[in-house]
């Protein structure tokens, strides 16, 4: 199971927060809302008149594949752990890639 | 309990709650993302306290009907505004994010060590991306 934050900010901004919060997973610099904007997720002037990203969860199997979506319609409410992790198991995601040939 | 002291203590719950969320969302909030989201606790408490205000203004007075008024009308104002800040500031555009079963673009992004990093990159293993508002 592998981790990654995306967010708009830059290199410089990400490693400070990845060391102040003792992250042990890469947060990804995504400026050009590549991934943002092609998943949809893009906030028009979310922040101080800026675009910015959505809070949200994208899980994608071995492949690539979509398999698990949350985005919520208010920023204060964010999937809780327990809620990825049961969103993780009933995905299968991890059982498949452990028995897929590699 | 006099109306003076039930209208006191309406302000003070309704400042609890409020006070106490914020606790929740810059401090707890890793070890309370329940009350983060629906913020139960704090609504309850917030109603309690208008309910001591209401009940304030509503017993014959000890000395007048000022003071649990003034503090009545507070104590809904500071309601009235965190109504607004749960459930109306903190509202953001609708978005179903990526459809299910669709495959992610195969696009480039920029590693915490400013190298380049392919979305390919992590195949073979399952990836939970995790996308941020920023500007922390």
């Amino acid at each position: 199971m592998q981790i990654a934050g995306v967010v708009v900010d830059p290199p410089e901004i990400n490693r400070e927060v990845i060391a102040r919060r003792g992250l042990d997973f890469p947060i990804l610099s995504d400026p050009a809302f590549a991934l943002i904007g092609a998943f949809g997720l893009r906030h028009p002037e979310g922040h101080d008149g800026r675009d910015i990203a959505l809070s949200a969860a994208v899980l994608l199997d071995a492949n690539g594949i979509v398999r698990w979506v949350s985005v919520t319609p208010n920023l204060r409410v964010r999937p809780t752990p327990e809620t990825v992790l049961a969103a993780i198991d009933a995905s299968g995601v991890v059982a498949a890639a452990g028995s897929a040939p590699r | 309990m006099t109306a003076t002291r039930l209208s006191i203590l309406g302000v003070a719950l309704g400042l609890l709650a409020i006070v106490g969320y914020f606790v929740v969302v810059f401090v707890a909030g890793a070890w309370l993302p329940g009350v983060r989201n629906g913020a139960v606790p704090n609504l309850v408490v917030l109603a309690v306290g208008l309910g001591c205000s209401l009940a304030a203004i509503r017993r014959p007075g000890d000395g007048g009907r000022r003071l649990p008024r003034a503090l009545g009308a507070v104590n809904l104002l500071l309601a009235t505004w965190f109504i607004w800040l749960l459930f109306g500031m903190t509202r953001v555009p609708f978005s179903a994010g990526p459809p299910l079963g669709s495959t992610a673009p195969d696009v480039t992004l920029t590693a915490p060590d400013a190298r380049p990093v392919r979305l390919a990159d992590f195949r073979g293993k399952p990836l939970l991306l995790v996308f941020y508002r920023g500007h922390w």
